[in-house]
């Protein structure tokens, strides 16, 4: 029987309705059912679709009362979410959204249509039930992996996160709202991630997983998709960084404030380190830096719903203070209060450090020579990198960094808006959602 | 001399002996003998985190006011994270620290003529994990603290060692509330709060409520609100006006018969609150030899009545071993009178002990590489 319990996140009470492994066998029937209908519906229908739900939302009446809840379940500010919220909806507008197909599956037809090729035609077919794991509270996966599935022609079974169980629902309300027969191919649930038999259920039953989030539920999906041979993809989690290899202008700085401001750095694309040519002068860029974080806070101040983010912050800050008292390379600047932080010095961080990097809180390390970036990253953050800022010129750097396994290289500024078609964690989604078919003509 | 000039002396004592302190001073551009001038000044003055003692940490022997040799003792607390907090303190210190525990006391005690504890015997508790540490003895804070307490020679002590683990002696109780029941004696029940909760909540399923009467009192501390305590847990937060209501109605004592005392590892002096029905909760009046601050979230200033923050205690005395003059902890307070007490009078500062803050490390697609939980999404 579904138990709809209440939860307070930061005064904001939420219902969430609570599946047992009943209710998920009779969503799941009720999507694999579906999935022959799914695959019928017209490309251009879900970009329809997606296009007007995504201007629902940028309608700021309609949001308004989101991005309130929104704000204290995430304890971000109302302004950041906005922007954050605006920013994730203008990527489902028809115009990327078409960007998005083309530069991902080559042609637009080709979820539709068999298309003509030298061999005979091709195709791409949904893989059928895609069970969507999200973890964590930035909202950024939500839309994105809904989208996905949906253009992608798959039915799909949503499980939201205990931080963050509204967004979720509020959207997949908002589809409903254009259109009912979206319940024939999206579902949201959510269950204690403990209970390994409904996990193992839904993934026994399902044709493809995509995950969002931390190590242990990664490793713990990628296992149970290894068992039962089920499509997995990955994301997450990830570590971004910032280089700046030439001489930064006001706006390269002010972009990195931006992009360690948004998400409050929860999100993969978010910069912890800032990796800084020793040529360039610290001191004028430490400076500029703080101007350019007080600047943002202007326009997109914290949030501070949350006793913990502002203690742990100060923590951190004081933690570091007396563990580097007698070194003369270390250097910390930062508001009185739990604003920002920016920790300079000459030692890259180790993982405790980097884990304290969310809040605005970053670290800034001169480096002398590109290699000694090269190797920190190959020998500390393989296999955790995503985004990285670049303020440079130097292609080989670039060459070198994505070998490592950098998948986005993007302006200061810039991390945290990745242009439709864009490398996701070095895929293409909706490719990886889909499988290739070719009819070979003679 | 007063505690403003006392406060700034032991300040004043702490910037020149402990560098740590000095540091961050310097970072926040104070200085004790020039900004340091009228009790005005003193919400300014900066501030140690008392996870900065905490044992992962390393920094613990750092934010000792002089030589190790110089430590009576490291006390510790009672680790519910597995990560305590280590405080090095002088044998003058725990003469100040039993000096403002028996007058906090002494201002609360009410007379008694039988008593039992959710407390081991001192001893037990002291000795309870105690160790070498650095060549000084460790021991419990809180067992430091129940070693001051003045108990009858025939109270019983209702948590036993057994084995090296702490039992409840049910049985006792038991027999402590039948014996009392009807006859309102001056019975006196306290102790650990989530062992003193659980073992209530269990009975009263299998026995009927008593009636102690309004001479019996209940005095509780140590903490344990969120149900936990070192490896105790009870699997639920206890708000305190349910810890009154239900043992309140189980054992027919008046709510305001009630006290509850406060204090952290870091802290050289414990404050008790009495119970009000009117708040739902309990009033702790700050002493007079100390000063509390409870700080916005947001801004870091102090709030206005009624308005909660982060608790920050000033210590003029009981720090002379270690950085423990101005200290901010990770308990919510709430101020409920900057002047006096609503309830008895109490001429001074009252707050509300909300809580630890509670919280997680951020989640989402960005990494932690300490690592995370299935369990936890």
């Amino acid at each position: 029987m579904l138990e709809i319990i209440k939860r307070d996140y930061n005064d904001c009470i939420v219902d969430v309705p609570v599946y047992d492994i009943s209710d998920i066998q009779l969503v799941m029937e009720k999507l694999k059912r579906n999935k022959i209908n799914a695959h019928q519906i017209d490309t251009k229908y879900t970009i329809d679709l997606l296009d007007a739900c995504a201007k629902m939302w940028l309608d700021r009446e309609y949001s308004k009362i989101h991005v309130e809840n929104i704000a204290k379940i995430t304890n971000q500010s109302k302004e950041l979410v906005l922007f954050e919220l605006e920013g994730v909806m203008k990527g489902l507008l028809k115009e990327n959204v078409n960007l998005l197909i083309n530069e991902e599956l080559g042609n637009i037809d080709i979820l539709d249509n068999w298309v003509e090729t030298y061999y005979g035609m091709v195709h791409r077919q949904p893989r059928g039930l895609v069970f969507h794991n999200v973890s964590g509270n930035a909202f950024i996966v939500i839309p994105v992996s809904i989208a996905m599935g949906l253009i992608s022609k798959n039915v799909n079974l949503v499980k939201v996160s205990k931080d963050e169980p509204y967004f979720a629902y509020a959207f997949y309300k908002s589809l409903v709202e254009l259109d009912e027969s979206i319940k024939d191919r999206l579902s949201i649930i959510y269950f204690d991630s403990s209970l390994a038999d409904i996990y193992d259920y839904i993934v026994s039953n399902s044709d493809c997983v995509i995950h969002w989030g931390g190590k242990q539920s990664r490793d713990y999906m990628a296992n149970l998709c290894s068992k039962y041979s089920i499509h997995f993809i990955e994301h997450g989690p990830k570590v971004s960084f910032e280089v700046v290899d030439k001489e930064p202008s006001i706006e390269d700085i002010k972009g990195i404030a931006l992009d360690m401001s948004l998400w409050e750095q929860k999100a993969c694309l978010s910069p912890r380190i800032i990796f800084l040519n020793a040529k360039i002068n610290k001191e004028e860029f430490l400076e500029e830096l703080k101007n350019a974080l007080e600047e943002t806070l202007n326009y997109l101040p914290k949030g501070y719903y949350d006793y913990f983010s502002s203690i742990k912050t100060l923590q951190d800050r004081q933690y570091m203070i007396l563990k580097n008292m007698e070194n003369d390379n270390f250097k910390i600047i930062s508001s009185k209060t739990s604003d920002y932080t920016i920790v300079y010095s000459n030692d890259f961080p180790n993982n405790r450090e980097i884990d304290m990097c969310f809040s605005r809180f970053i670290y800034v390390c001169p480096y002398e020579s590109k290699d000694q970036v090269i190797e920190y990253i190959q020998k500390n953050l393989k296999g955790y990198l995503q985004t990285m800022g670049y303020c440079g010129d130097d292609l080989d750097f670039i060459e070198k960094a994505t070998l490592c396994g950098v998948s986005i290289v993007t302006m200061p500024g810039s991390m945290s808006f990745h242009k439709a078609g864009t490398s996701h964690d070095g895929i293409y989604n909706l490719s990886e959602l889909t499988y290739v078919v070719s009819l070979q003509k003679d | 001399m007063g505690f403003f000039n006392d406060f700034k002396t032991n300040l004043q004592g702490q910037y020149e002996e402990c560098l740590a302190y000095k540091k961050l001073c310097e970072n926040e551009g104070f200085n004790p003998y020039r900004d340091l001038k009228c009790e005005d000044d003193l919400y300014y003055v900066p501030f140690i985190l008392s996870t900065s003692f905490k044992k992962s940490y390393g920094l613990f022997t750092k934010l000792l006011r002089g030589d190790i040799k110089d430590i009576y003792k490291w006390t510790i607390s009672s680790s519910t994270s597995g990560d305590p907090s280590i405080v090095g303190r002088s044998k003058e210190d725990i003469d100040t620290l039993r000096r403002f525990v028996l007058e906090d006391e002494m201002r609360h005690k009410i007379d008694r003529d039988y008593e039992c504890t959710f407390f081991p015997k001192a001893e037990d508790m002291k000795s309870y994990n105690r160790g070498i540490f650095l060549d000084k003895v460790c021991e419990s804070y809180l067992g430091n603290i129940v070693d001051i307490y003045t108990y009858r020679d025939d109270t019983i002590h209702l948590l036993k060692l057994n084995n090296n683990k702490f039992e409840v002696d049910v049985q006792s109780f038991i027999n402590y509330i039948q014996t009392h029941n009807g006859k309102n004696h001056r019975a006196a029940l306290g102790g650990s709060t989530p062992l003193f909760f659980g073992t209530v909540i269990r009975l009263k399923e299998n026995i009927k409520p008593v009636e102690l009467g309004d001479k019996s009192f209940v005095h509780t501390g140590g903490g344990g609100w969120d149900g936990r305590k070192g490896n105790i847990n009870i699997g639920t937060f206890i708000e305190r006006w349910r810890f009154v209501e239900e043992v309140s109605n189980f054992l027919g004592i008046p709510q305001e018969n009630f006290t509850d005392t406060y204090s952290f590892t870091e802290n050289s002096f414990t404050m008790t609150g009495h119970y009000s029905k009117n708040y739902r909760d309990y009033l702790f009046h700050v002493p007079e030899y100390a000063r509390v601050i409870v700080r916005d979230i947001k801004t870091l200033k102090p709030v206005k009545e009624g308005e909660r923050g982060f608790i920050q205690v000033l210590n003029a005395y009981g720090t002379k071993s270690f950085a423990g003059a101005s200290v901010l902890v990770d308990d919510i307070g709430e101020v409920v009178s900057y002047h006096r007490c609503p309830e008895c009078g109490y001429e001074g500062m009252v707050i509300k002990i909300i809580g630890r803050v509670k919280g997680t490390e951020a989640k989402g697609c960005g990494a932690t590489l300490g690592g995370d939980g299935v369990g936890n999404n």
